[in-house]
């Protein structure tokens, strides 16, 4: 029978200090399955050190050491096996203690029965095959983890460079380059690029927030929003946006950086890019307040707004309100996933041809 | 920003290197630009430069990353080699990546005044540079 057959492969160690009860042990199971006894504790760690067995049994009383102790001992240095006690009725509290402590796994009180014994064999050895499928399915997930997140590190930054330089090379082109029609074409190129460029950024971003551990550090929201308008700037060309600035913060604020700043950084861009169409320039009012407990952000643009029936799918991954802008669909969907991470929250407010505002608290790991 | 300012540039992305020189040159912050490819060439560059000498450079870009030693390893034997110098150049770091991490070491870092993010702006490097003259 195959079911028999297979069994073969699961190794027992039995440790008492009774040659009778040894004998009579192997004599029941050693068809069965591979049997190993021993009559000290020395001779049972020989045998583990040797041919790691998946299951142990041992006695509760021998004269050294206790069936619990030894367990305790073997745990420390060979975690995997799986240990079953063996003991009389009089034992209990010793027991309810082992196995609260996780010493071991089960107890058969003698005399026992060889059906009870194989059962607890088959189920241990079920035990001892699940953890260890579990780990090694852990460890090829952090493995391919691992190269995932080198991969993303040094993708991120070898489609970013040559973006970066594509745009250097366009910004000196467009003052050097005298002709109308080259100049033209130059800003098409560079329109493109800089879609390009901010969509690797989002996907760098999206990845970042879904792979990263909350990191609190401490933020200075003036410092924070001068950095990100900065980096805005260079950007988005938004020079000539004009942005209104408000910033309370009154206590010391434990936040996620990347977090917060990828929050910032794609509602004040959208809130730059979506004015309305006779706009000259966008015109943003942001403001920041924070206490002990959390801080408010609220990001208001007069530009073209969300219709009423769009407005709930904006957080939705590449859901595009309108199809001549130049989002990719993707920003809003981040900011929405990093505050989920950051147990925040965000509220939004709009009406076509007057204006968007977003509203979100997150709070503060002081 | 009426004078002109000596500089230079670490960046092994002879592209990059370009850019820089071009867009400096453009909006007149300088026409004395040197190129060093790699750390390495820089700290040669730096050695060979007398304590007092004219070509001293005001104004340091330091690329963050680097084949062999990067932008925070070149300014570890940098930090060695520079307290010589009569006049202390400002040290600004490029990356186009914005690396939390970077960021972070850019910070901690006292000599580096600033992370520009690459494309190189010039608006970016003189507001950069308007603050790290005030302090």
């Amino acid at each position: 029978m195959t079911s028999t057959l297979s069994k073969k492969n699961i190794r027992v160690l039995y440790l008492d200090d009774e040659e009778n009860n040894l004998r009579s042990f192997k004599a029941a199971f050693r068809r069965e399955y591979d049997v190993y006894i021993a009559n000290t504790s020395e001779a049972a760690f020989n045998i583990i050190k040797s041919v790691s067995p998946q299951v142990i049994f041992s006695d509760q009383r021998m004269p050294v050491t206790t069936g619990v102790e030894f367990f305790n001992a073997v745990r420390q240095v060979f975690p995997d096996p799986v240990r079953i006690l063996i003991t009389g009725y009089t034992d209990v509290n010793d027991i309810i203690d082992a196995i609260n402590k996780g010493h071991i796994y089960r107890y058969i009180t003698k005399p026992w029965s060889e059906h009870e014994v194989r059962v607890a064999i088959d189920n241990a050895f079920d035990l001892y095959e699940t953890r260890r499928k579990l780990e090694q399915k852990v460890e090829e997930l952090e493995k391919s983890n691992h190269e995932l997140n080198r991969f993303i590190y040094s993708a991120s930054h070898d489609l970013r460079a040559p973006l970066a330089s594509s745009l250097g090379v366009i910004r000196v082109a467009k003052m050097e380059v005298k002709d109308k029609l080259s100049k033209e074409y130059f800003n098409k190129i560079e329109t493109s690029v800089k879609k390009l460029d901010i969509f690797v950024q989002n996907i760098i971003n999206y990845y970042k927030n879904s792979k990263k551990g909350d990191e609190h550090v401490e933020i200075v929201f003036a410092d924070l929003l001068e950095d990100v308008l900065e980096s805005l700037k260079s950007h988005l060309g938004s020079e000539d946006a004009q942005i209104d600035l408000e910033i309370e913060q009154q206590n010391k604020f434990m936040g996620d950086e990347f977090r917060i700043r990828v929050i910032l950084s794609n509602l004040i861009s959208n809130a730059v890019k979506f004015k309305k169409e006779d706009q000259d320039k966008a015109r943003v009012a942001i403001s920041i307040k924070s206490d002990l407990e959390k801080c408010f952000i609220s990001v208001k643009d007069q530009g073209m707004g969300i219709l009423e029936e769009h407005i709930h799918k904006v957080f939705h991954m590449f859901f595009k309100s309108s199809s001549d802008h130049s989002g990719s669909g993707i920003g809003l969907y981040i900011v929405k996933e990093a505050l989920g991470k950051l147990k925040g929250n965000i509220e939004v407010k709009s009406k076509p041809g007057s204006g968007t505002e977003f509203d979100i608290t997150i709070p503060n790991h002081l | 920003m009426k004078e002109s300012f000596k500089i230079l540039i670490i960046d092994d992305n002879e592209i990059d290197r370009f850019v820089h020189r071009k867009l400096l040159l453009l909006h007149k912050i300088s026409d004395d630009v040197v190129e060093c490819n790699s750390g390495k060439e820089a700290l040669h560059y730096l050695n060979t430069l007398e304590d007092s000498s004219e070509d001293i450079p005001d104004v340091i870009l330091l690329d963050v990353m680097m084949p062999e030693m990067d932008g925070f390893d070149f300014l570890v034997h940098y930090e060695r080699l520079h307290k010589k110098f009569e006049k202390e150049p400002i040290v600004f770091m490029l990356s186009s990546t914005e690396d939390e991490e970077d960021i972070r070491r850019v910070r901690q870092n006292k000599r580096v005044k600033h992370l520009l993010k690459k494309p190189f702006s010039p608006a970016a490097f003189q507001r950069a540079m308007e603050k790290a003259q005030e302090s």
